[in-house]
């Protein structure tokens, strides 16, 4: 009673409070209140002071405080039917707790009954209300829904009947436990037709009883069955039954997927359910668990009560409700199950999708790749389609670089190219040109089977070179017999464009030669070559720049010049006779070499090859400066050689093969360099059969472009083999002497024919008898020595050489002229090298081995000496590397490898005219060096610096720090300025 | 890093053998060079690119040869 004293006021309660501040918390006070009253006392005397209270609350607070009276009195009937379950044990426990605080709350409430009281006692109890709510579910189980029900229904309208409704629904959870936390979301998709229906179920149900709902449950729902001990749970999953078919209905609406999940999870949840239900203990464990959960869910139960609890309250008493909630508890099953069939469906059509996707994505790639291949193979195709030359080129640029010197090659092709092209713009001859491309192509592409082979060989290189040089030669010949042939027909008249031509010719083949050689290191000839090309690089660089012509004449200036004068005469002889004394000096050494040793042997093959070489330009020269002549001249040469390899002996063989061949080196001399200038030499030295010794001279002065070449090979021979090429021309003067040279001259005809030599006489080849076989045929027919050779593919490089003046020979091609018109045959013969190269190789193989070695000694200084030589010359640009590599950089994307001889000549190009610009702009300052403010100039003409970009910008954003301290000046301390400022 | 210009540039810049090369007058002739070489690689890729190749790749022989006769 001290309670309602307290109650009577404000005063009294903020006292009673006051005094018992410690047990100002609900809970505290409820503990102590309950303590201190029973539940039944409670509630009587909550019921007796809200009534005292009524009378002198306000209408408001007497009806809040009846509806908290009826809340306290359903609290209070809730507790008593508790204790029957173990949950209810436990619960009850809870319930103590719980129920004094509703208790307490409603003391509040009737104490005070405002509002702020009554969301205290609903915020304070909160937690409690979910115990509460535990407790109700035993109240469900005796069926006092009904009763509730319209106690409910009353409450409803309160904020509190919030909390008591959510206690129902979670009651009925219990029985399921978890479901009741899903309940809520199923409600929501739960249409109203559904909760008529249910409600008419539940009103069945209710009306039926429980034994009814039961059964039916049971039938529905045998997992449910086990949940069965709460009749409503029972009559509620009966409905929920109904509502599936009904919510399948729904769920259709919702999806099709719900159907199915509902199933396999219906069958999860009931196997569950069978498994709880089996043992009514352990869903009575779940039911406490579930209330544990439950009591998180709650809060969710809640909120989701208010939502459908309003309309439920209205229409339905509040066991409808908790129908509602159970068929919603199997809706949220649905739900569940549906979400998580979606979900598996989901899961399932995410792995189909992502094993689709894989799939995909390896098609895809697959695709991709394919498409990549594709795309590489376009490219590659374009590549190829686009360049096939240069692919070869490539091709033969990385096998020479992987055998050897591959930018030798690749240089000395485009630079060949490069020469054509200036030759022919020099000429004027585009066709010429174009020809010469083809031929360069196709030289390029013998070159790449020459490299292929000298790779393969690895020793033949020097044939191979030879072959290459011979292959190139008999291209560029081809080409240069165009050129000659239009040449001569334009004439290659003058003999400084023919000789030009075909020094051009033999400067392509010399330096194709040359760089076949030094790509392939048959280095003494490549040196020699080399020198020759050094000379005529020399020459060449003036002349080349000025003109091939001038190049030409320069080379033949310092050999040849002889050569015009040996078309004048055989004068060039003294010329020729030096440059026939270095050619017979290298023909001698290579000669001598060969007879020396089989490694002078290859090395003279080599040499050979170079001399071939420089015969060829010497025939070239000789045919510029005139077969006659040249024919002497290869006769002298011949004679000498012969007379070299007099001691041979083969001279008359010689000589009436070089007779024959001289024609024929001469033709082929644009052909084969190597073998055509030993060939022509020995050509010559048939010719020179007229006086061995004079014949030396002349045949040299006759060769002066063969001296030059010859020269050039003897300076080549010189260099690497100086002393050699030295004996060799002390040789080839005793030998010029002889008459035997010619043999020697054979012998490198043969040499040509090495591959006749290489037949089995290489070694010998250099000794006179195997040579003197192999020519004895020839004189008797060069032809048929030739078609001797031809069968031997090993010789295939001297023997086309050699064919190829046979067949020169054969034609009859005395002059130079014919000589020229004899490219026909050597194309012929080309076709028929270009068999006899494939086929060469293995003897070339064989045999360059041998030669090799004695060429690797004597070779290798020459090839220093060649490619110091050739780079001066090959270097006219920019190193390929750099400018692949800038290149590169600024394209920031692939570039193809045939790029570079494009870039190589835009370069060139460029070079000179900015080479001209800036002469002239220094020319124009009245001064005579390029100083820097003449190429900013240029950069401001050339569009680089604008106002907009000054050079310093430039500057700091192309070079490096080292340049920029060249170029920018900086003061520093002392007042220094580096670099010092310009004068103005 | 870009490498650096060879030296035989020196001997590019200039034709005539009396003409000499000043001082640093290679350095910006190199970086005369590599203004020239980026606007060519741009041109190279662009127009690569306008041909729908990711690779710049040199003209046809034919197609090439016939500016250079032109020229």
């Amino acid at each position: 009673m001290d309670s309602v004293d307290e109650d009577v006021s404000a005063r009294v309660l903020l006292q009673s409070v006051i005094h018992t501040e410690s047990s100002r918390s609900p809970i505290t006070r409820s503990a102590s209140q309950a303590q201190f009253q029973s539940l039944g006392s409670r509630v009587r005397r909550s019921i007796r002071l809200r009534r005292s209270d009524v009378g002198t609350l306000t209408p408001q607070e007497a009806l809040k405080q009846s509806i908290k009276k009826k809340l306290h009195e359903s609290t209070s009937r809730l507790t008593p039917p508790v204790p029957p379950s173990k949950r209810r044990t436990i619960s009850e426990g809870v319930r103590k707790i719980n129920t004094p605080a509703p208790a307490t709350a409603s003391l509040l409430y009737d104490d005070d009954i405002t509002p702020r009281y009554l969301l205290r006692g609903i915020l304070q109890t909160e937690p409690e209300t979910s115990l509460l709510v535990q407790d109700r579910p035993v109240k469900k189980e005796p069926e006092l829904p009904s009763t509730n029900s319209s106690l409910h229904s009353n409450r409803p309208s309160t904020g509190l009947s919030d909390l008591d409704f959510p206690d129902m629904t979670t009651t009925v959870n219990l029985s399921n436990t978890v479901k009741g936390l899903s309940r809520k979301r199923p409600r929501r998709s739960l249409n109203i037709t559904a909760f008529n229906r249910q409600l008419e179920h539940e009103d069945f149900f209710f009306a039926d009883g429980e034994a009814e709902g039961g059964s039916a449950t049971e039938k529905d729902l045998s997992s449910l069955s086990s949940a069965s001990p709460n009749s409503i749970t029972f009559s509620l999953k009966t409905p929920f039954v109904d509502v599936r078919t009904e919510k399948r209905g729904f769920q259709r609406k919702v999806t099709n997927r719900k159907k199915i999940c509902l199933e396999e999870f219906d069958e999860a949840l009931q196997n569950r359910l069978a498994a709880m239900g089996g043992d009514p203990e352990v869903s009575v464990r779940e039911d406490q668990q579930g209330l544990s959960e439950t009591v998180r869910s709650e809060g969710f139960t809640l909120g989701q009560s208010d939502l459908t609890a309003p309309d439920i309250t209205h229409d339905i008493i509040t066991s409808n409700t908790a129908l509602y909630s159970l068929p919603v508890d199997t809706a949220t099953t649905f739900t569940i199950t549906t979400q998580d069939k979606d979900t598996i469906t989901g899961t399932q059509i995410q792995r189909e999708m992502g094993g689709m996707k894989d799939e995909d994505e390896k098609i895809m790639e697959e695709v991709g790749e394919p498409n990549e291949d594709k795309m590489e193979l376009d490219n590659k195709d374009g590549e190829d389609l686009a360049g096939d030359v240069g692919q070869r080129e490539d091709s033969v640029r990385q096998k020479v670089s992987k055998s050897q010197t591959v930018e030798a090659v690749a240089d000395s092709q485009t630079e060949d190219e490069e020469l054509a092209k200036s030759q022919t713009e020099e000429d004027g001859v585009a066709e010429s040109q174009t020809e010469e491309d083809g031929v360069a192509e196709s030289q390029t592409e013998e070159d790449g089977v020459a490299e292929s082979q000298t790779e393969e060989d690895g020793v033949a290189e020097s044939q191979t070179e030879e072959d290459g040089v011979a292959e190139s030669q008999t291209e560029e010949d081809g080409v240069a017999e165009s050129q000659t042939e239009e040449d001569e027909v334009a004439e290659s008249q003058t003999e400084e464009d023919e000789v030009a031509e075909s020094q051009t010719e033999e400067d392509e083949v010399a330096e194709s030669q040359t760089e076949e050689d030094e790509v392939a290191e048959s280095q003494t000839e490549e040196d020699e070559v080399a020198e020759s090309q050094t000379e005529e690089d020399e020459v060449a660089e003036s002349q080349t720049e000025e003109d091939e012509v001038a190049e030409s004449q320069t080379e033949e200036d310092e050999v040849a010049e002889s050569q015009t004068e040996e078309d004048e005469v055989a004068e060039s002889q003294t010329a020729g006779d030096e440059v026939s004394e270095s050619q017979t000096a290298g023909d001698e050494v290579s000669e001598s070499q060969t007879a020396g040793d089989e490694v002078s042997e290859s090395q003279t093959a080599g040499d050979e090859v170079a001399e071939s070489q420089t015969a060829g330009d010497e025939v070239a020269e000789s045919q510029t400066a005139g077969d006659e002549v040249a024919e002497s001249q290869t006769a002298g040469d011949v004679a000498d050689e012969g007379g070299q390899v007099v001691e041979e002996g083969q001279e008359k063989r010689l000589i009436s093969q070089s007779l024959t061949h001289n024609a024929m080196h001469i033709s082929r001399r644009a052909y084969c360099s190597e073998g055509g200038v030993k060939v022509a030499g020995v050509m010559e030295g048939g010719r020179g059969y007229k006086s061995m010794g004079a014949a030396l001279h002349p045949t040299e002065t006759g060769w002066a472009g063969r001296r030059s070449q010859g020269d050039t090979a003897g300076e080549w021979h010189s260099g690497p083999e100086v002393g050699a090429s030295e004996s060799n021309h002390t040789r080839t003067v005793t030998l010029g002497s002889v008459p035997p040279s010619p043999l020697p001259q054979e012998d490198e005809l043969e040499g040509l024919s090495r591959t006749g030599t290489s037949l089995g006489n290489e070694e010998m080849e250099n000794s006179m008898p195997p040579l003197e076989m192999t020519f004895e045929p020839e004189n008797n027919a060069p032809h048929s020595s030739n078609s001797s050779l031809h069968p031997i593919t090993a010789q295939s490089p001297a023997e086309h050489e050699g064919d190829w003046d046979d067949v020169e020979e054969g034609d009859g091609v005395w002059s130079e002229e014919l000589s020229m018109k004899t490219p026909a045959f050597v194309r012929e013969k080309r076709n028929a090298l270009t068999i006899d190269h494939l086929a060469t190789p293995t003897v070339l193989k064989d045999l360059q081995p041998r030669q090799c070695f004695g060429c690797a000694a004597a070779v290798k200084p020459k090839a220093v000496r060649g490619k110091r030589t050739g780079s001066a010359k090959k270097d006219p640009g920019l190193s390929k590397s750099y400018i692949m590599s800038v290149f590169k950089h600024f394209a920031k994307t692939k570039v193809s490898t045939d790029v570079y001889p494009v870039l190589k000549e835009i370069m060139e190009r460029y070079f000179d005219r900015l080479a001209d610009d800036l002469e002239t702009f220094a020319a124009h300052a009245k001064r005579k060096t390029i100083e820097v403010e003449d190429v900013e100039l240029l950069m401001r003409r050339q569009g680089f610096v604008t106002d907009s970009m000054p050079v310093n910008v430039l500057i700091e954003k192309y070079l490096p720090m080292e340049s920029r301290k060249l170029l920018i000046p900086v003061a520093t301390s002392g007042n220094y300025v580096i670099p010092k400022p310009r004068r103005k | 890093m870009l490498k650096r210009v060879p030296k035989t540039l020196k001997s590019l810049m200039k034709k005539k053998a009396h003409i000499r090369v000043g001082t640093a007058a290679d350095e910006i002739v190199e970086l005369n060079v590599l203004p020239f070489l980026h606007s060519l690689a741009e041109e190279a890729r662009t127009k690569a690119f306008g041909e729908k190749s990711a690779t710049v790749k040199a003209v046809s022989k034919t197609e090439g040869q016939i500016p250079v006769v032109a020229v």
